[in-house]
Formats: C-alpha cells, sequence, structure tokens
C-alpha cells in the first residue's frame, strides 16, 4: 500500500504526513514534487498543509494548476482516494475537486488551538474508523478555514451525506461558540460525491502520538489503510474466483 | 502611449507616432511617410511597434494625422502592405478616440479581414486593469472590520466596506477583444473564484 504525499514549494506538514504514515503506522509513503506528471502507482494521494506557492493570490489558486494535480485529477476520477488536510483541503476546492470554497475565517484571527469534532457519516474511506458518537480531537492551525457554497451546494451536500465532519463543544454538540471559523454549519470536512476524495482543515498528522498529545489523527489515516485494504480484497477476491 | 518609460525607450516620431529604437532610421517626420517610395514601404513593414498618444495632442494634431493617414493609405503600393495597413488602421482609430470623444466605448469597424487573417501580425502592448471584489452574499469580514476602524475614527455616514484585489497586467494582442478574451479567461479560472467573488476589468 502506497502513499503519495504531494510536496509544493511552502508546503510544511509534508513530512510530518510521510512521518506518520511510514513510523508510527508502518506504510509506505513517499513525497512527490509538485513538478512531477506521475504519481508513481500511489495507492492514495494526501495533499498535506502549509502555504502553497506562499498563498499567493488565494489559497490554493496557483497549486492547482501545477502538474502533479493534472495527475491528481487524473488518479481521482478513477476512484484513487485524496485526502486533503488544511491547504491540501483549499487546493482540492480550488481544483474543483471538492465543492465550495474556503475563506478568511470569519473572527479574522489565525486560529491555532484543538478543537473537538464529530463524524457525520462512517460512509467515507476517510473517517469509517471513527465511531459516530467519540470526540474526536485535532489541531487546527489556518487563517482561510470557512467553509462557505451557495445554498443549494450545502443543500445537496446534505442530502448525498458529504458533510464528514463538524467542530463540536466539549458536549459534541455543533453549536457557534465551537465554530472556530465561521464554516458554514461547523463544517469541518467534505468529500467529493464519488466520496473518493475529501478535504479537511484539522490536522490528523500532528496528533497520531500520545507524545504530541494525541492519537486521535492515527484514525482518519487508518479509516483510509481499512478502505484500500478492503478495495484489495474485493479485487482479489474477484481474481480468484 | 503609456509612460514617461515608453517615452524613454521609444523614439517619438511626429506629433503621433512612437516607434522601437534602433529600428526607425529612416523616417523623421510622418508627413514624409506620404511621399514614401516602395523601399520605405518594405521598411516599415518591420516597424514592431506603434502606439498612439491621445493624452497631450491637439485637435488639430490629430486632424492633421488623419488626414496624413489617408494620404498613405491612398498610395497604390500600400495597399499591398498588411501590415502598413494595420499600423495606419490602428492609427486612425487612435485620431478618432480624440477627435470624437463622445464615440468612445463605441466600438470603431473591425480590421478588414484581409488585415485580420495576414500572416504578418502586429502586436500591441497594453494594460489590464482587474478589479475583483467579494460577492454581495459572502460575508466579509475584513471589510466589516474596515467599516468598525472608519466609524471608530470619526468619519460619517461609512457604510458597508468590501476589501478586495487589484491587479494590473501588462498584455500583448493583436487587438483589444483579444486581450479582453484572455483576461475574461484567467479571471474565471485563476484570478478570480467565483463561488465568493466578482470581477470587472478594463484593457487600456
Amino acid at each position: 500500500m502506497n502513499f503519495a504525499v504531494l510536496q509544493f514549494p511552502g508546503s510544511n506538514c509534508d513530512q510530518d504526513v510521510v512521518h506518520v504514515l511510514r513510523n508510527v503506522l508502518g506504510r509506505s509513503a513517499r513525497l512527490v514534487w509538485h513538478k512531477d506528471s506521475s504519481l508513481g502507482g500511489a495507492d492514495a494521494v494526501v495533499i498535506p498543509g502549509g502555504f502553497s506557492y506562499g498563498d499567493y493570490l488565494r489559497t490554493g489558486a496557483i497549486a492547482r494548476f501545477s502538474a502533479v494535480m493534472g495527475a491528481v485529477q487524473t488518479f481521482a476520477s478513477h476512484g484513487g482516494l485524496v485526502l486533503g488536510i488544511c491547504n491540501g483541503f483549499q487546493i482540492l476546492c480550488e481544483a474543483g475537486l471538492l465543492p465550495g470554497t474556503l475563506i478568511r475565517n470569519r473572527s479574522i484571527q489565525f486560529r491555532c488551538e484543538n478543537v473537538f469534532l464529530k463524524a457525520v457519516t462512517a460512509d467515507s474511506p476517510f473517517v469509517n474508523r471513527i465511531p459516530s458518537e467519540k470526540l474526536v480531537r485535532l489541531p487546527i492551525a489556518h487563517n482561510e478555514g470557512c467553509y462557505f457554497t451557495d445554498e443549494k451546494t450545502l443543500a445537496n451536500l446534505k442530502a448525498k451525506k458529504q458533510i464528514l465532519l463538524r467542530y463540536v463543544d466539549a458536549a459534541g454538540e455543533a453549536t457557534e461558540a465551537a465554530n472556530p471559523n465561521g464554516s458554514l454549519e461547523n463544517i469541518a470536512g467534505v468529500c467529493n460525491e464519488m466520496r473518493n476524495v475529501a478535504g479537511l482543515m484539522p490536522h490528523p498528522e500532528r496528533a497520531s502520538e500520545l507524545l504530541l498529545g494525541g492519537v486521535d489523527g492515527r484514525l482518519v489515516f487508518e479509516s483510509m489503510i481499512h478502505a484500500l485494504q478492503t478495495k484489495q480484497a474485493a479485487s482479489v477476491s474477484q481474481v480468484t474466483n | 502611449m503609456r509612460g514617461r518609460r515608453d517615452v524613454e525607450k521609444h523614439q517619438f516620431i511626429g506629433a503621433l507616432l512612437v516607434i522601437a529604437q534602433g529600428e526607425v532610421h529612416w523616417i523623421a517626420d510622418i508627413t514624409k511617410a506620404a511621399c514614401f517610395g516602395d523601399a520605405e514601404l518594405d521598411t516599415a513593414r518591420y516597424l514592431s511597434r506603434m502606439d498612439i498618444q491621445t493624452r497631450n495632442d491637439t485637435f488639430c494634431d490629430q486632424r492633421g494625422t488623419l488626414n496624413r493617414v489617408t494620404a498613405l493609405e491612398s498610395i497604390p503600393s500600400a495597399r499591398h502592405k498588411p501590415e502598413l495597413q494595420r499600423n495606419l488602421w490602428q492609427l486612425r482609430e487612435g485620431c478618432f478616440r480624440v477627435l470624437c470623444p463622445e464615440i468612445s466605448g463605441l466600438r470603431l469597424p473591425a480590421l478588414p479581414t484581409f488585415l485580420r487573417t495576414s500572416r504578418i501580425s502586429l502586436r500591441f502592448e497594453m494594460k489590464a486593469k482587474i478589479i475583483i471584489t467579494p460577492k454581495k452574499v459572502v460575508v466579509d469580514p475584513q471589510g466589516r472590520a474596515v467599516q468598525t476602524a472608519l466609524e471608530h475614527i470619526g468619519y460619517k455616514g461609512i457604510g458597508a466596506v468590501h476589501v478586495g484585489r487589484y491587479l494590473e497586467i501588462d498584455i500583448t494582442a493583436v487587438d483589444k477583444e483579444t486581450a479582453g478574451k484572455q483576461i475574461d479567461d484567467a479571471c474565471r479560472k485563476i484570478l478570480s473564484n467565483p463561488i465568493v467573488e466578482d470581477y470587472r476589468f478594463d484593457i487600456d
């Protein structure tokens, strides 16, 4: 099982993601430079956080036109798993791989803190290991994390269960006080209609070891690994049958 | 002619023409152009740049130029020089804009097809000025903060503030329409985010 972790000029969570995948979860992961037009046979792609291209113009606006994003578009259109974290989420929205967009936090503050989240659905390769009642504690660190989209798209997201994670308070309620950035309906993560592309603002790679204060982040990567294993097992049984 | 830098970089010829330095050692005054023979017209084909000064010229200058353009266009040998024809066409358009400011904003007749499709292309330097603003339906926390600050300082009657972006892009194209198409496309694809932003632009 191979993970490709994209690296843009300005990415700064790329090494963290590779570290968690390799050293914490024992999977193969390699960095793919933004100028590469191939993902080298990866089974899944992670677009890490950071400030790709210095966030010039708009967050993710320039990164989406890089060579590697062409490969990601093709990979995603064939059903490949693509996870965007923070700036990766912004890039996926800019690329049109995810609905909506991320704008300046309502508070006009850069928010860097731990938040509580709840998975809205389990029907996703990215959150299938998160029990529905579990309070997931992950760090956020962003300036443009306010999820916004038009009413029609929002209704569509809800109808098709594309909202994956919401910001909640310690009691598990999606209150306004628990919303760190003004996102519509406390949305912290969404997926596409095909469910194989997802983006989230919190950083699971920064909370995958006890040393760093929490291991809830592993659940996201373990969900992806579980989904890939299920898919591989299904294709093997198809071949043997 | 857009700026002082252009004047420094390019030779100022006659009242209206600015031609790239080094490319023009054959012309002293546009009035002589009407007497061009074949050799001069050939040289004119290599004209790579021609800007039209519209700001400082008097009405008479423009009318005089228009007359000279007409004279030059009437020379039989000039009719077979597509690039020269195209130069003259642009020059004429510039004159019209000064002479009849009320038509500015209206499009003058487009270049004749044979000029548009000729293989020799003359390209003009233009500047696109793009303004990108947040859509009204989107909460604009920056704008709100600025509004509060303005009110706090004591300015009266301050309404909603919207903070956007302004871009200037130098662009070279055969005409304004072509440049406009490219800028519009770029605005939609990359320069703005259509979900949360509106854009508008002018090309000079």
